[in-house]
């Protein structure tokens, strides 16, 4: 089943266009990597996908679960099921992560037509999915993100993911300032979650994610365009060559 | 006739033969200087932005003398008042009435006339420097005053139950009330204070109200002021305090949805390691106007002040914040701090905040910042993108901004009754925000 | 040295600037009424509109009270015991060149360290100097004139450039603004004037010197800077005065205009003589200085450094009207001895999206009092403002005082003002980490000082910042900088 089309995309910001006419789909329950140095538009087209105010959709279009993502709100999309794990995840004062998540939890059932959860369920629910990731209970009591190191902050987002129970994650360089011990604990994070009706999008600047969680396919950006497409073992090659192979003119399919 | 000539008049109505002639000198001396200062106008830079010629217009007299029943069915609505032991002392249009509770063996309670023939005057000088200092409104106060509460409490006993001055007003035309307070809290007592105000008046209140309150050796005090939906209401709230040394102070001022609060309150170290807290959150909505004026005097050494005040202005509703830190020439190590944030939800609302410092003193560490702006726009994001309505993740970062505050209430019943105040307003009532996980389970979702 | 030593040494440093030139000088009559007006306009061979307006604000002025409400005391001020006007005897007529100009005077400014003769040869900058009521010379004129550049004394604008002058001076600052500006408009005498056409990056730093070397006078010039579309100007200003024992009062008016994608950077060392070291004498710096943004994309940038004067009165405002403009505000203030300072910047945002900074430092010292003093203003319209203020205070003994004002006045819901001020003293630790680094303790006050001023010394051009600099180690101290 087709979870995500995007077609001859082209996006601007500032009236500079990044995204030069990208094109990807995703079946449902398949992993993804985009990789690509930076400033190729990796994090712009996370944002895109989950309706960051501030860009600008000059061309093309974009399917989620065959409708038109383009037309919805950032909240709509967040419930019919899409889910962005940040590479800067915001500070909230004053909001708890519980209150957060089930405020969040809640929202999105109300959406589906379901009951709001059960308290104690709830509970469950999140001191299951709490370890999922290694994170304390006692970080659901502290305020969203206040205070937690790079990988608490990280680890929180997957958690998140674990809670909202997404169609289609996207984790924007989810990698990012992360140990090998945190990267251990997100990486096996996301493994545990990978179903057969959850799709991931994974967008990374290294390949050392992609040696704990084992890609489908693996996507090569560069100026704004997927410019090389393949399995898992192209991960290695990139990281064997390094991302001027690419600029020398290498371009083109494999 | 404008406001002075009025005043004036009830000056020589009510209380030109009456009173002891201690009691008439202090008016009367007190009357020249509000004559001779007038009415302030927005030229007077305290009140540069907080217009008075309103009262000019209004036609008024002292209030009348109401029964407490109608008092009694208003507290009953005020819940936390309910789930807590509490003493309260009902002040019913600027009237004391005889308190509510049975804590006479640990507290004093008097009318204040009573003390000041006592020997009232010498207790009342300590705060000269202020009626000199903040406002025409204190020497009004001090002219004609009503009323007013004497408290005290036993020494070294730390109160588990708040005192509540409840201020409750209910006429049929426009009045004026002024009532004076002095509380002396002697040497390490603890204890918690609420000065609650309602109105149920269907015509304009003029309440001029003011606290004095002494804080001695090793007292921990709290002072809570509670100003929610003040409906046709001029609510000019004076609290002087004085704290002698390693003493505690804290007050909270609460105000919500009032039609017209000045706050004017004025604090002095007299002793050297107090610390003092001045907290505040007011929301300001169509036709509201909160303006609250602070002067925090570090007259001694080695004190620390904080001062965090946070206002939502929406509507074409109004806020005032004029606070001010002053470290006298021989106050070193003085640690004083200063916060005033805004978020203006709407393009008619208007906040105008002047935080200031005068500093004589040089080995001290003084901060303060002032904020006007509104939501940020990656937190708001973060949110929506969780699946969370835009309205309601706006109510979310509108309650994170003032739930600080809120949680330095000390009292858990009163803490409660204005987070949940706030919850409503916020439209977030089906949001529980507990505190710990474990009380998700105590709550029906 | 002890902390003790270096304070006594800083309070009773010593005024470089006080001497005074042997000058025969020309007067008015001390005193103000309309017939001294008549004889200022006469002497400068004004046009008539020039007569009328002068009169219409000293009638203005007349009937104002002056202003009270600034955080300095000083005895009122006998304002018929000044004289309003003062020129060197040796010139009726402007000197066409250097060469004409009174070898004395010409001394006066090498002595203040502006030798005119050599800035003439130095590329760089063009120097107009003001002694007393008037504008000695000029430099460079002729360079920039090819450029379409006016760089001449207000007089001699007023009588070659009527219609520019008529067309924008009081239109920033009104007569009615305040009382010294009232007063200004009455009797100023001379200051600078500057016109970039369009398009136009003035290839060099505009400068102006004014001195006060008479005796019993007041000191009143007007300045008048536009910037026309899309030009560019950077215009400094040096102020020095001798030791007197009387205060001298200086009100002087600078007006600037940036027209649509203009930029004007005016930057002041202020070093008039700051009276004694028991407070006796010193020059009464009470100025205005307002800027408009009126064109989209425009710029103002204010730079201060503020050492002397007894007391200064002074708040370069911006008033940002075209949409996008930027108003800057850089200051550093040193009050030393008895010197009261209360100075500051109002930022008025009108047009959307404009955006405002203010970075002020300020340094107390002796008995003296330093107060920060500012506005920041969203107007309805002003859609989208931006504002971020910074105010230090930093205090060397107990015996002064430093001081915050702000005020703060949003009106609508998409801005965002942020204000920050810190007030503290050197910390004894660092001074210690600076000893054990065997750094002595004046040096350290220096380097620590020069620290906390370099955001503002950045800044001013290179070669102000080196004389800047030089000023702030003057006033506080010899080992400073």
């Amino acid at each position: 089943m087709e979870i995500l089309r995007i077609e001859n995309l082209k996006v601007g910001i500032d009236g500079k266009e990044i995204i030069k006419g990208l094109n990807l789909t995703i079946n449902a329950g398949e992993v993804h990597a985009i990789m690509g140095p930076n400033g190729t538009g990796k994090s712009t087209l996370a944002n895109v996908l989950a309706g960051k105010p501030g860009y600008e959709v000059l061309e093309g279009k974009i399917l989620f679960l065959g409708k038109d993502l383009l037309e919805l709100e950032p909240e709509e999309r967040a419930r019919q099921g899409l889910f962005l794990a940040f590479q800067y995840p915001v500070e909230i004062p004053g909001v708890t992560n519980a209150n957060f998540m089930k405020t969040a939890v809640n929202e999105v059932r109300k959406y589906r037509n379901l009951e709001p959860l059960d308290a104690f369920d709830f509970l469950q629910m999140m001191k299951e999915r709490a370890s999922l990731v290694g994170l304390d209970v006692s970080y659901l009591n502290r305020n969203v993100n206040e205070g937690f190191s790079g990988g608490e902050k990280k680890r929180n987002e997957i958690f998140q993911l674990a809670m909202l129970e997404p169609t289609l994650a996207i984790l924007d360089e989810t990698d990012s300032g992360l140990d090998i011990d945190a990267l251990k604990i997100v990486a096996n994070g996301v493994n545990s979650l990978r179903s057969s009706d959850r799709s991931f999008l994974v967008i990374t600047h290294y390949q050392r994610l992609l040696n704990y969680l084992t890609p489908d396919f693996v996507h090569v950006m560069y100026d704004g365009k997927i410019v090389l497409s393949g399995g898992s073992e192209l991960a290695h090659e990139l990281e064997s060559k390094g991302y001027d192979w690419l600029k020398n003119g290498n371009n083109g399919k494999k | 006739m404008n406001f002075i000539e009025r005043v004036n008049k009830i000056f020589d109505d009510r209380f030109l033969n009456n009173g002891s002639s201690y009691l008439l000198d202090l008016r009367k001396r007190n009357l020249d200087k509000f004559n001779k200062i007038g009415l302030p106008t927005l030229k007077h830079e305290e009140w540069k932005y907080t217009n008075l010629a309103f009262l000019n217009d209004l036609d008024f007299n002292l209030l009348p003398f109401i029964s407490s029943t109608e008092a009694v069915n208003a507290l009953k609505n005020i819940n936390f008042l309910n789930e807590t032991e509490c003493i309260v002392i009902p002040i019913l249009n600027g009237v004391v009435e005889k308190h509510l509770g049975n804590f006479e063996d640990l507290i004093t309670i008097a009318k204040f006339q009573e003390k000041i023939d006592e020997d009232g005057s010498n207790r009342l000088n300590l705060f000269n420097h202020f009626f000199e200092a903040s406002n025409p409104f204190s020497y009004l106060n001090l002219a004609l005053f009503n009323d007013g509460v004497y408290l005290s409490v036993k020494p070294n006993v730390e109160l588990e139950f708040p005192i509540v001055l409840f201020y409750y007003y209910e006429s049929e035309y426009t009045g004026l009330s002024n009532t004076l307070n002095l509380i002396e809290i002697p040497e390490n007592v603890k204890a918690d204070i609420i000065i609650l105000f309602v109105n149920n008046s269907q015509e304009k209140v003029i309440a001029n109200e003011m606290t004095n309150l002494h804080i001695s050796k090793h007292a921990n005090v709290e002072l809570n002021f509670v100003q929610i939906d003040l409906k046709n209401m001029f609510l000019i709230n004076n609290l002087n305090v004085i704290s002698e040394s390693e003493s505690n102070f804290k007050t909270n001022v609460f105000s919500f949805n009032t039609n017209f609060v000045r706050n004017n309150i004025n604090y002095d170290f007299n002793g050297e390691h107090s610390t003092t807290f001045l907290n505040g959150i007011y929301f300001v909505d169509d036709g509201n106007f909160v303006d609250n004026h602070t002067l925090v005097m570090h007259s001694k050494p080695h004190c620390m002040s904080d001062e965090n005040f946070k206002g939502i202005l929406d509507g074409n509703g109004r806020a005032v914040f004029n606070g001010k830190i002053y470290v006298a020439r021989n106050a070193q190590k003085t640690n004083a701090y200063q916060s005033n944030k805004n978020l203006l939800l709407s393009n008619s609302a208007r906040i105008n905040t002047k935080p200031q410092l005068e500093i004589y003193a040089d080995d001290v560490k003084c901060t303060h910042g002032a904020t006007a702006g509104f939501l940020d726009q990656d937190m708001l994001f973060y949110i929506i993108s969780r699946g969370i309505s835009k309205e309601k993740a706006k109510s979310l970062l509108l309650n994170s901004f003032v739930s600080e505050n809120l949680e330095k209430v000390g009292s858990n019943e009163l803490r409660n009754y204005l987070k949940e105040l706030v919850a409503r307003k916020l439209h977030l009532e089906d949001i529980f925000f507990c505190s710990s996980i474990e009380e998700l389970t105590k709550v029906s979702l | 040295m002890a902390e003790n030593d270096i304070l006594k040494e800083i309070t009773e440093q010593e005024y470089k600037y006080g001497f005074v030139s042997l000058i025969e000088q020309e007067y008015a009559p001390k005193g103000l009424n309309e017939d001294i007006i008549r004889f200022i306009w006469e002497k400068k061979q004004e046009p008539p509109f020039m007569l009328e307006w002068r009169l219409k604000a000293y009638r203005y002025w007349k009937t104002m009270k002056e202003p009270r409400w600034a955080k300095v005391h000083y005895p009122p001020i006998d304002y018929q015991d000044i004289h309003y006007y003062a020129a060197p005897k040796s010139f009726k007529e402007k000197p066409k060149s250097l060469d004409e100009v009174d070898p004395e005077i010409l001394r006066t400014f090498e002595k203040l360290g502006i030798p005119l003769r050599e800035r003439e040869r130095l590329a760089g900058v063009a120097v107009d100097a003001v002694l007393d009521s008037v504008s000695v010379a000029t430099t460079f004129k002729e360079k920039l004139e090819e450029l379409g550049i006016i760089f001449c004394s207000i007089s001699e604008a007023i009588r070659n450039h009527p219609d520019l002058v008529q067309k924008y001076l009081g239109s920033v600052v009104p007569y009615t603004d305040n009382f010294f500006a009232a007063l200004n408009s009455a009797v100023f005498s001379d200051g600078s004037f500057v016109y970039v056409p369009k398009g136009v990056r003035c290839p060099m730093e505009l400068s102006t010197y004014f001195r006060i070397n008479a005796s019993e006078t007041g000191q009143f010039e007007r300045t008048l800077i536009i910037a026309d579309e899309g030009s560019y100007v950077s215009y400094l200003e040096g102020c020095t005065a001798p030791i007197r024992d009387e205060n001298q009062l200086h009100a002087a008016v600078v007006e600037l205009i940036a027209l649509k994608d203009a930029e004007i950077k005016y930057s002041t060392v202020q070093n008039w003589y700051p009276g004694d070291k028991e407070g006796k004498g010193g020059i009464y710096n009470f100025v205005t200085k307002r800027g408009i943004c009126l064109g989209e994309n425009s710029k103002i940038s204010w730079t201060q450094v503020e050492t002397g004067s007894a007391i200064t009165w002074k708040y370069p405002s911006c008033i940002l009207k075209g949409d996008n403009s930027v108003g800057e505000f850089y200051s550093i203030a040193v009050t030393n001895n008895y010197q009261q300072a209360d100075t500051g910047t109002k930022m008025i945002h009108l047009g959307k999206n404009t955006k405002s900074r203010i970075v002020s430092k300020g340094i107390a010292a002796g008995h003296s009092n330093n107060s920060y003093r500012g506005l920041v203003q969203i107007s309805r319209k002003a859609e989208g403002a931006r504002n971020f203020s910074q105010c230090d205070s930093l205090l060397l003994g107990d015996k002064c005082g430093a001081h915050t004002f702000p005020y703060i006045e949003v009106n609508n819901n998409n801005s965002i003002v942020e204000h920050e001020a810190t007030t503290s003293k050197i910390s004894d630790e660092i001074l210690f980490y600076c000893n054990q680094r065997g750094i002595s303790k004046e040096d350290a006050i220096g380097l620590i000082v020069n620290g906390f001023s370099r955001e503002v010394l950045n800044q001013l051009p290179m070669e102000f910042a080196v004389e800047a600099q030089k000023l702030l180690a003057v006033s506080l101290e010899g080992s400073v900088g």
